[in-house]
C-alpha cells in the first residue's frame, strides 16, 4: 500500500525508542531507516530518500529543533514530525512554525501518529522526491 | 709398868762404859767429842725440819718429817747415853732409848716406803720449772687471747652500737616512710572513693577486685557482688566478644592497654554505654596483680549523638529529596522513554497479529523487547525508590563504579537537556567500598548537579563533565567529577563545605555540607581544586574494603 520510494526516517538518541519507532513503522507499513543523532542523519546522504522524518526533540549535540532550522535552510523541505517525551509549548510553537506537520507526545497513540504519517507523506510539491499516491 | 720404869732407873752394878776404853783419856775423849758433835747435830736436824715444816705449810708429807725428826731426836740421844754410859752404867735406860729410836726408825723407813710413790709423783723442781714455763707460757697466750678477745668484745660492742644507731635511724625512716605510704594511700583512696567516674580493678580471675562507689552505683552492683563477676559478665552480649579479645590481649601481652566504647547491663536490665580505658596491667608479681581501669558512663552523650545522628540522616534525607524533586522532569523521561517504546512496540505487535498470516517473528522480537523496556522502566524506579527511602544507614560492600553510574543514568536527561556531555574513565576492577550505597550516590548526585549548574553560564565552549574513578597510592578509591565550568573564587573555595553557604541564586547552601558529612561519616575525605585549564574538580577519596582488612 506503500510506494516503494517512501522512506520514513527516525533519528532518536534513544536506542529503545529507536527500535520500537521502527517497527511500528514496519507495522503501518513504511518502509523505515533509523539515525542515533541528527549529524549521524545528516552525514547519511539519505536526505533525499525521505519522505518523511520522525525528529525527537531532545538529543545530545545537534537537537530535533536545530536539525529542522538546518533543512529549512538548506531548502530541504522534508515533512517532519516530532515526537517528544515533555510537552514543551514553546518548542512545540517554535516547530510547528517552522513547518513541522506534528509535534506527538510519548508515549504515543498509534492511530494518530498514522494519521500524522499519513498526512505528511500526502503533502505535494515535494521538492526532494515527492511521494506517490498509494 | 712402874715397876719396869723404876727397874729401868734403878741403879745397876754395870761398869761404865769408860772401863771398857780401860780409861784411856784419849780415846774416852774420842767418843764424848764424836757422840757429842754427833748428838748436838742430831737435835739440830729435828730442830731446822720442825721450823721448816712450821714455816712451809704446803710441805708436803709433814707427818714423815715429824718422824724423820723424832727419829734423829731418839739417835742423838742415844749418841747423848754413849757419852753418859762412858761414866754411868744405865745400859737399860740406854737400851729402853734405842728401843725407842729402833721403832721410831723402823716406823719412819716405813713410812718412808709407804709415802715413796706419792713423794716421786711429786714434780721435782724442775719439771715444776717446766710447769712453770708453760704455764707462764699459757698465761701468756692466755692473756694475749684475753687481749684479743677484749678487743673484739669491744670492736663487737662498738659495731653493736654502730648498728644500733642505725637500726634506729631506720626505724625512724621507715615510720616516716610508713606515714607517707599511709598518707599517699589515703589519698588515693580518697580520690578512688570519691572520683565522679568509675574505678575498677580487675585480677587475674577476671574479677572486679576493687570498686569505687561511682562504679557500684553505675552497674547496680555491690562491691561483694561485684567480687564475684567480671567484665565479661556485665558486659551486653552484643558486645561481648570484642571485649573479651580486648582483655585476653592485654592479658596476654599482645597489647599494654585498651580504650574501648561498649555496652553494660545493669543489675536492674537496663542497658548503659560506658567508655572504658585500662591502665597498664601491674606487675604480676606484685601482691595484688591486676587491670585498673576507669570507666565513663556515656550513655547521655551516645543518646545526644544518636539524636544527632538521626538530625543528620533526616537533614540529608531532606537534602536528597529536593535533590530529586528537582529532578524530577528528568527522572520522568527516564521512565517515560522506556514506557514510549514499550507501547509503540505493543501497538506493532497488535498490527502484525491482526493481518493474516500474523508475523510472529515480528512478533517476538517486539515482545522481547518490552520485556527488556519494561525492566529498565523498573530499574529507574527502583534507584529512585532506594534514593527515595526512609531507611537507616546500612553499609554494604559497594562497586562504586556501578553506584557512579547508575546516577549518571538518572541524570542522563538532565544532563542532555543542558547540553552537558559526559565523560566517563572509570577504573575496572576497583575494589569494593564499606559504604551506605544510597548516601554515596547522594554524594555522586550532588556533584554532578552542581557540575552542570557551574556550567550553566557556558555558552562559547562545550559543557563537559567528566566522571573518574582510580585508586590512590593508599589504596583509597577516588572519585573525581570535574566540570569545564567558570570555576571557583579562590575565596569561595574555602567556604564552599560551609552550611549555607553557595553561589547559586537559588541554592540552599546544603548540598556540599552534607556530601562532607556524609564522606566524613565513611572516613573519607572530600575537596576541590581548580580543573585546567577551566572548570572546578571536585574528588571524594574512601577506603576500599581491601585497604581496610590489609
Amino acid at each position: 500500500m506503500t510506494d516503494n520510494q517512501s522512506i520514513v526516517m527516525i533519528v532518536d538518541d534513544d536506542d529503545s525508542i529507536r527500535k520500537a519507532a521502527r517497527r511500528l513503522m514496519k507495522s503501518f507499513g513504511f518502509a523505515v531507516e533509523t539515525f542515533a543523532s541528527a549529524e549521524e542523519f545528516l552525514g547519511s546522504e539519505r536526505l533525499g530518500k525521505t519522505s518523511c522524518l520522525i525528529l525527537d526533540v531532545q538529543m545530545p549535540g545537534m537537537d530535533g529543533l536545530e536539525l529542522q532550522k538546518h533543512l529549512v535552510a538548506s531548502s530541504y523541505a522534508i515533512p517532519i514530525i516530532f515526537i517528544t517525551a515533555f510537552n514543551d509549548d514553546r518548542a512545540r510553537a517554535e516547530a510547528m512554525e517552522a513547518g513541522a506537520v506534528g509535534y506527538l507526545t510519548k508515549p504515543l497513540d498509534d492511530a494518530e501518529f498514522l494519521d500524522c504519517i499519513h498526512a505528511a507523506l500526502k503533502l505535494p510539491e515535494r521538492d526532494a522526491s515527492p511521494p506517490t499516491q498509494s | 709398868m712402874p715397876s719396869y720404869l723404876s727397874w729401868l732407873l734403878s741403879p745397876q752394878d754395870y761398869m761404865p762404859h769408860g772401863m771398857c776404853f780401860l780409861w784411856q783419856p784419849e780415846l774416852i775423849a774420842l767418843h764424848v767429842a764424836s757422840d757429842s758433835a754427833t748428838a748436838l747435830a742430831y737435835y739440830s736436824i729435828p730442830i731446822a725440819l720442825g721450823y721448816f715444816v712450821w714455816k712451809r705449810t704446803d710441805f708436803a708429807f709433814p707427818s714423815i718429817f715429824i718422824l724423820t725428826s723424832l727419829f734423829i731426836l731418839a739417835c742423838g740421844t742415844t749418841h747423848i747415853m754413849g757419852v753418859w754410859t762412858l761414866w754411868f752404867p744405865d745400859y737399860r735406860l740406854d737400851g729402853a732409848i734405842k728401843a725407842v729410836t729402833a721403832l721410831l726408825s723402823v716406823g719412819t723407813a716405813v713410812a718412808i716406803w709407804h709415802v715413796m710413790p706419792l713423794a716421786l709423783a711429786l714434780p721435782s723442781t724442775a719439771q715444776l720449772e717446766r710447769i712453770n714455763q708453760r704455764l707462764g707460757g699459757e698465761i701468756d697466750q692466755r692473756q694475749r687471747a684475753e687481749a684479743a678477745l677484749r678487743e673484739a668484745n669491744s670492736e663487737l660492742e662498738r659495731r653493736v652500737a654502730a648498728r644500733t644507731a642505725e637500726l634506729q635511724d631506720e626505724v625512724l625512716r621507715r615510720r616516716s616512710t610508713e606515714a607517707t605510704l599511709r598518707a599517699s594511700e589515703e589519698r588515693w583512696r580518697s580520690m578512688f572513693e570519691a572520683s565522679a567516674v568509675g574505678i575498677a580493678v580487675i585480677d587475674q580471675q577476671n574479677h572486679f577486685a576493687a570498686a569505687n562507689e561511682a562504679f557500684q552505683k553505675m552497674v547496680g552492683y555491690t562491691g561483694e557482688e561485684l567480687k564475684s563477676l567480671g567484665p565479661l559478665d556485665i558486659t551486653h552480649e552484643d558486645d561481648r566478644k570484642t571485649a573479651q579479645e580486648m582483655i585476653e590481649d592485654v592479658q596476654n601481652g599482645a597489647r599494654q592497654d585498651y580504650h574501648t566504647e561498649k555496652r553494660y547491663c545493669r543489675k536492674d536490665g537496663k542497658v548503659i554505654w560506658v567508655r572504658v580505658s585500662t591502665a597498664r596491667a601491674l606487675d604480676p608479681s606484685s601482691p595484688l596483680p591486676g587491670v585498673p581501669a576507669i570507666i565513663e558512663d556515656i550513655t547521655e552523650r551516645k543518646g545526644a549523638e544518636a539524636a544527632l545522628h538521626d538530625a543528620r540522616e533526616a537533614l540529608s534525607r531532606a537534602t536528597r529529596l529536593t535533590m530529586m524533586g528537582e529532578l524530577a522532569a528528568s527522572i520522568a523521561h527516564e521512565i517515560n522513554q522506556p514506557l514510549g517504546a514499550i507501547i509503540m512496540n505493543g501497538s506493532a505487535c497488535k498490527r502484525f497479529l491482526a493481518i493474516s498470516p500474523p508475523d510472529l517473528d515480528e512478533v517476538k522480537d517486539a515482545v522481547g523487547e518490552i520485556v527488556r523496556d519494561g525492566n529498565r522502566a523498573s530499574d529507574v524506579l527502583s534507584r529512585i525508590r532506594a534514593m527515595l527511602k526512609n531507611t537507616a544507614s546500612e553499609r554494604t560492600q559497594v562497586d562504586v563504579n556501578q553506584a557512579v553510574a547508575e546516577v549518571l543514568a538518572l541524570t542522563h536527561h538532565e544532563l542532555q537537556q543542558q547540553r552537558v556531555s559526559v565523560q566517563t574513565d572509570l577504573k575496572p576492577n576497583l575494589p569494593k567500598i564499606l559504604a551506605d550505597r544510597v548516601q554515596l550516590q547522594q554524594v555522586v548526585l550532588n556533584l554532578v548537579v552542581n557540575g552542570i549548574d557551574a556550567m550553566r553560564a557556558v555558552t562559547d565552549r562545550s559543557r563537559t563533565l567528566t566522571v573518574r574513578s582510580r585508586l590512590d597510592d593508599r589504596s583509597n578509591i577516588v572519585v573525581d567529577v570535574t566540570d569545564s565550568g567558570v570555576g571557583l573564587d579562590p575565596a569561595d573555595r574555602e567556604r564552599i563545605f560551609d552550611t549555607f553557604f553557595t553561589t547559586k541564586a537559588d541554592g540552599m547552601g546544603m548540598g556540599l555540607a552534607i556530601s562532607n558529612s556524609i564522606v566524613e561519616a565513611h572516613h573519607g575525605r572530600l575537596w576541590v581544586e581548580p580543573a585546567s585549564p577551566l572548570g572546578t574538580v571536585f574528588s571524594f577519596a574512601l577506603p576500599s574494603v581491601a585497604g581496610v582488612s590489609s
